[in-house]
């Protein structure tokens, strides 16, 4: 973990109200594991008081790649800041996916597949094959990463809410389909998006007893495992840290 | 560096400058960010007989220049503490003071005499976390019978310099302080977070199961101040301030009014170098205004 003032060589709207960010730091990006965050200040000042954790998308040489979903004050702040500035950063931070060889099917929903793109580019170099990705969004406008990771070889299978494109309906169906119909039986499923989207995988993995780790999402204090401020339930009835236990879980380790 | 260092009675500090409880763990995360010896003193995370669970989530709350937290003291208690985190800390060249706190009088006397043969420079008694429960009418630290007879066991028990901590949630704080101040504390601590709630629009329930939860940050750095002032009138024992301290200037204005020390509490989360910023901005202060030492500075409030 390092503090720096990244400058920022990139900043530009993705699609409805999605931005990529693209910072640059050497040391920060030669660290950075897949499903692990930076710590961003959004402001110079103390009004929005908090950093704000954002998982890393994306390593190219020197420049740490990160896409957010404006959701309020501090994702709205950040969105005003502007190419070549600096901003403060701390990371990387958390626990990131448990790297796996076999068949992996990875399901995004959201700004979840920005950090599954990672994992998918990290697993494609390591092992030599790139995993299946299951991409849930709400219409195809939303749809993010999927050239992307069709171009590093994985097979994309995209849900939209609205079936503009796709899959008719939530990606959890359709990863049910692919488990139960097709049998396409992976070794391990990696997921990041909203907490119904993971409860429900979850459900899911355990039936069809395929291993399945989650990135978790909680509001942050200090964002490197010191306040207790962002915990989730244990399975052994203890509270675990989301910054530095996580963000990524054994599912059979969290309650969700 | 000379010019910083400080006495808070019996306890010398390099420089005035602490990390306050519950804001910096046991120190092991920042370490890896800024150098822990330049600090003045670590206070820990504070430390329950036995391991605490801590309150359900949501536990923070983001407000204009504040923070909301309800985390109910989840700590590894005094055994994982005292075996693991302590031997950590006594690496470093700082203060290294002990924050403990107890479900009753007696909770309270046995962290003390456990904590009696351990190495470490003081031992801070958090009466007035506001997340747990106390007492059936409030906080060991709005009743100052209860926090004279903890706090006078505490300084029996333990043989290490007490610090009283305080809450600000109270008519007369000046009250509470004199009753520590006659128990033995060798200063006071001003103040713990003040009692705030948020509301979930949508739901219209309170954000926090505890309904209450405490607020800190800059949004309250001028009650903690005026808390600082009330205290330091009340008492003749050295005050250490806290309480949305962010910069230089807002740890001047503590120090001027009366706190001998100042501790940086969620300004370690916004930025881990705020401490170092403001030891480095005292060194400055002092040279540039001709000032020996800094401590001629504590108290020279012109209240006239």
């Amino acid at each position: 973990m390092l503090q720096a003032k990244c400058r920022v060589v990139a900043h530009h709207l993705l699609c409805s109200n999605y931005y990529k960010l693209v910072l640059q730091n050497r040391s920060m990006a030669s660290k950075a594991k897949p499903g692990q965050f930076l710590n961003i200040k959004v402001e110079k000042g103390f009004d929005l008081l908090l950093r704000r954790p954002l998982s890393i998308h994306q390593i190219k040489d020197s420049h740490l790649e990160i896409i957010y979903k404006v959701v309020g004050r501090g994702t709205e702040k950040l969105a005003q800041v502007k190419a070549q500035e600096k901003i403060d950063v701390i990371g990387p931070l958390g626990h990131g996916y448990a790297l796996t060889e076999g068949k992996a099917i990875l399901v995004g929903g959201g700004t979840g597949i920005a950090s599954l793109a990672f994992l998918a580019a990290t697993l494609k170099n390591k092992y030599n094959q790139a995993p299946i990705v299951l991409i849930g969004a709400r219409n195809k406008e939303d749809l993010l990463c999927s050239e992307a990771l069709e171009k590093i070889g994985c097979t994309v299978k995209v849900a939209t809410d609205d079936g503009s494109q796709g899959f008719h309906g939530l990606v959890t169906e359709l990863f049910r389909e692919m488990v139960a119909i097709f049998s396409t039986h992976p070794n391990m499923v990696y997921a990041c998006g909203p907490l119904p989207m993971l409860r429900e995988l979850v459900k899911l993995c355990r039936h069809f007893r395929i291993p399945c780790e989650v990135s978790l999402e909680e509001h942050m204090g200090c964002g490197i495992g010191a306040c207790m401020g962002c915990v989730v339930k244990g399975t052994k009835g203890e509270y675990l840290r989301v910054c530095k236990d996580g963000p990524v879980f054994n599912a059979n380790e969290v309650v969700l | 560096m000379d010019g910083l260092s400080v006495k808070i009675s019996s306890l010398k500090l390099k420089n005035p400058v602490m990390v306050a409880s519950g804001t910096f763990g046991y120190g092991e995360e920042y370490a890896q960010l800024i150098d822990l010896n330049e600090l003045g003193a670590i206070v820990t995370k504070s430390i329950t007989l036995k391991p605490r669970l801590g309150n359900p989530q949501p536990r923070l709350w983001e407000t204009q220049g504040g923070l909301l937290n309800s985390i109910g003291l989840q700590n590894v208690g005094l055994a994982t503490f005292v075996d693991e985190k302590l031997p950590y800390l006594q690496k470093y060249d700082t203060r290294v003071i002990v924050s403990i706190a107890g479900e009753s009088v007696s909770e309270y006397c046995q962290l003390a005499q456990a904590l009696k043969k351990e190495t470490f420079d003081a031992l801070e008694v958090n009466i007035s976390c506001p997340n747990v429960q106390h007492t059936k009418k409030g906080l060991f630290a709005q009743d100052k019978d209860l926090s004279y007879e903890i706090i006078r066991k505490a300084v029996r028990l333990s043989h290490k310099p007490v610090i009283a901590k305080l809450t600000p949630n109270i008519t007369d704080i000046g009250i509470i302080a004199k009753a520590c101040e006659k128990a033995g504390a060798e200063a006071i601590a001003v103040v713990n977070t003040f009692n705030a709630m948020a509301i979930d629009l949508k739901t219209k329930k309170p954000v926090f199961k505890n309904i209450v939860a405490g607020l800190c940050g800059p949004a309250i750095k001028p009650q903690a101040l005026y808390k600082v002032y009330e205290v330091k009138k009340a008492v003749k024992i050295p005050v250490i301030g806290m309480g949305g301290i962010m910069n230089l200037n807002d740890a001047l204005e503590f120090i001027i009014t009366g706190a001998s020390a100042i501790a940086v509490g969620v300004g370690n989360f916004v930025d881990p170098k705020i401490p170092i910023n403001i030891i480095k901005g005292l060194q400055h202060y002092i040279k540039d205004n001709k000032i020996g030492q800094l401590k001629q500075l504590v108290g020279s409030l012109d209240a006239k």
